[in-house]
């Protein structure tokens, strides 16, 4: 009951006041691991982890976004979905949308994949309509991964290299600047991989992190 | 070819560092003058400005690493800041008088999304009040509830520990000191396990509070009470003496449109006026404890 008041509550409600972007800094850093100082990286909300505080709006915010077809409450995924896009919009600076290339983290499932996601996707090619944006799967994966917040064994970079490819029928034109969106930042692995393999392909070229939510822990030995 | 990235071209127009905005506010408290009211007057001649408007980014950085080396040598390792633009911040903090553009806190900042209801009142409590507040407090947490207090001696703690002790019970302190400060000191271990298990939230300036004599700092206690009650939807006041600083609060949730609610004891208490004045005023008068949960709905 209460969860479905939650998922009402995140889903889709026009923007009163929409937040700015804060950006990853020397405080927030130890909390993403994988990160280092020279990845900026933005995002929008902070949940906190190990808690699952279902009433939370950041938490059902993420949530709904996260639905897989045919669950309860997949309704709520589109207008989250267009939530996203538009906090972004607002956010970002539509002067570098004009010349950015929007790359979203490829789903743990491929296509094909029942559960196939591309909700980060659909939150980029949202984020403007029009003039359209330079939205680019530029990385897909070989194969699936189990999710990464639903498996024990998370990977590391290594790991996504080894499933990351990047797909060359997108790779033209050259992007000027890139853009990596991605749902929740933990603790960077995704973002670090995916600069990796744009940057081999695209050297020089600048490359942002994107995130609706950053996960932060309560205390310093959050099992304690 | 690459173009380069001007500032007009970054990916942000205005994009947030909570560090650097830490500094900024920061030294804005540094200034000559500063208080709760002169900076809130400040933000309101320009809504959209953030603390770094108005502070040089060195001045910022600068009072942020100083911060920082306090905070870690008085064991706060661990914190995060709400401001005032970026996503977390709870609007209902507008509706304060003076509206606080950054606070500090530890622990689950999601507590604040749940109804809250603040139990406060004398530091001098009588055993009668002890009792009432931790009767209130078990209540509250059984109802769902978070019960806030300001975490001062007196009826502050036994609302903070009834709330603890019952099932499921969440509790939020709001400190009259900046964190990893401790007042009472008898108070700290229950600080410290309410910053862990719970929340703690710290509205006080780190440098200011250090800088200035303990006289000043006193200032600090009745401003946060004010805070307490913006963040929750009302406040329950237990005992209260007639120049109590648990007035403070219950004059703010008037102005910010809160339930007030003032248990029945306080106005069988001879030579008390403010009871009376404040029913007047709005406040609900408790007589049993349905009358709360009948206002709160």
């Amino acid at each position: 009951m209460r969860s479905a008041c939650a998922s009402q509550k995140t889903s889709g409600k026009p923007l009163v006041d929409a937040p700015r972007l804060r950006r990853i800094d020397e405080q927030s850093l130890p909390d993403h691991t994988r990160l280092s100082a020279d990845d900026e990286c933005f995002f929008l909300y902070e949940y906190t982890s190990g808690k699952n505080y279902s009433f939370s709006a950041t938490n059902s915010l993420i949530s709904n976004l996260k639905k897989k077809a045919g669950a309860g409450g997949y309704h709520y995924k589109a207008p989250t979905i267009e939530r996203c896009a538009q906090e972004l919009a607002a956010a970002i600076n539509s002067k570098w949308l004009d010349g950015a290339t929007l790359v979203p983290v490829p789903p743990s499932k491929v296509r094909g994949d029942p559960y196939y996601d591309d909700r980060m996707s659909r939150v980029c090619r949202q984020i403007r309509v029009a003039p359209a944006l330079d939205v680019r799967e530029l990385v897909v994966q070989r194969h699936s991964l189990p999710a990464a917040h639903e498996s024990d064994q998370r990977p590391t970079v290594d790991d996504l290299l080894k499933a990351y490819q990047l797909d060359e029928s997108l790779a033209n034109p050259p992007p000027q600047w890139i853009g990596v969106f991605d749902d929740v930042l933990t603790v960077g692995t995704h973002f670090v991989a995916m600069k990796k393999i744009l940057s081999d392909r695209f050297p020089g070229v600048q490359i942002s992190g994107f995130f609706i939510a950053r996960r932060v822990f309560p205390d310093l030995f959050p099992d304690d | 070819m690459q173009l380069p990235l001007s500032n007009r071209d970054a990916p942000i127009v205005a994009s947030i560092s909570p560090r650097r905005e830490m500094g900024a506010y920061e030294a804005l408290w540094l200034e000559k003058g500063a208080s709760f009211k002169a900076i809130a007057e400040r933000f309101a001649a320009d809504p959209t400005a953030l603390p770094s408007d108005f502070v040089s980014p060195a001045r910022a950085d600068e009072c942020a690493t100083e911060v920082m080396w306090i905070l870690k040598n008085d064991g706060v390792d661990r914190f995060g800041v709400r401001l005032n633009h970026a996503g977390d911040y709870p609007q209902r903090l507008r509706d304060a008088r003076h509206p606080i553009e950054l606070l500090y806190f530890q622990g689950a900042w999601e507590l604040t999304e749940t109804r809250c209801v603040a139990v406060v009142g004398s530091r001098k409590a009588t055993d009668d009040g002890l009792e009432r507040a931790a009767r209130v407090a078990r209540e509250l947490a059984a109802r769902d509830f978070t019960v806030v207090a300001g975490l001062a001696a007196g009826i502050d703690t036994a609302a903070h520990r009834a709330a603890m002790e019952a099932k499921s019970g969440r509790t939020i302190a709001v400190i009259g000191t900046p964190l990893g400060s401790y007042y009472p000191p008898e108070n700290r271990r229950l600080q410290d396990e309410i910053a862990r298990r719970f929340l703690l939230i710290s509205q006080v300036p780190v440098l200011r509070y250090r800088n200035q004599r303990i006289r000043l700092n006193r200032l600090f206690f009745p401003e946060r009470n004010v805070t307490m009650s913006a963040l929750t939807e009302a406040t329950v006041i237990v005992e209260a003496g007639e120049t109590s600083g648990t007035l403070t609060q219950a004059r703010a949730a008037l102005h910010q449109g809160r339930k007030l609610f003032i248990l029945n004891s306080c106005f069988e208490r001879k030579g008390l006026s403010w009871p009376a004045r404040f029913e007047e005023r709005g406040a609900i008068r408790v007589r049993k404890p349905e009358d709360i949960w009948q206002a709160l709905g």
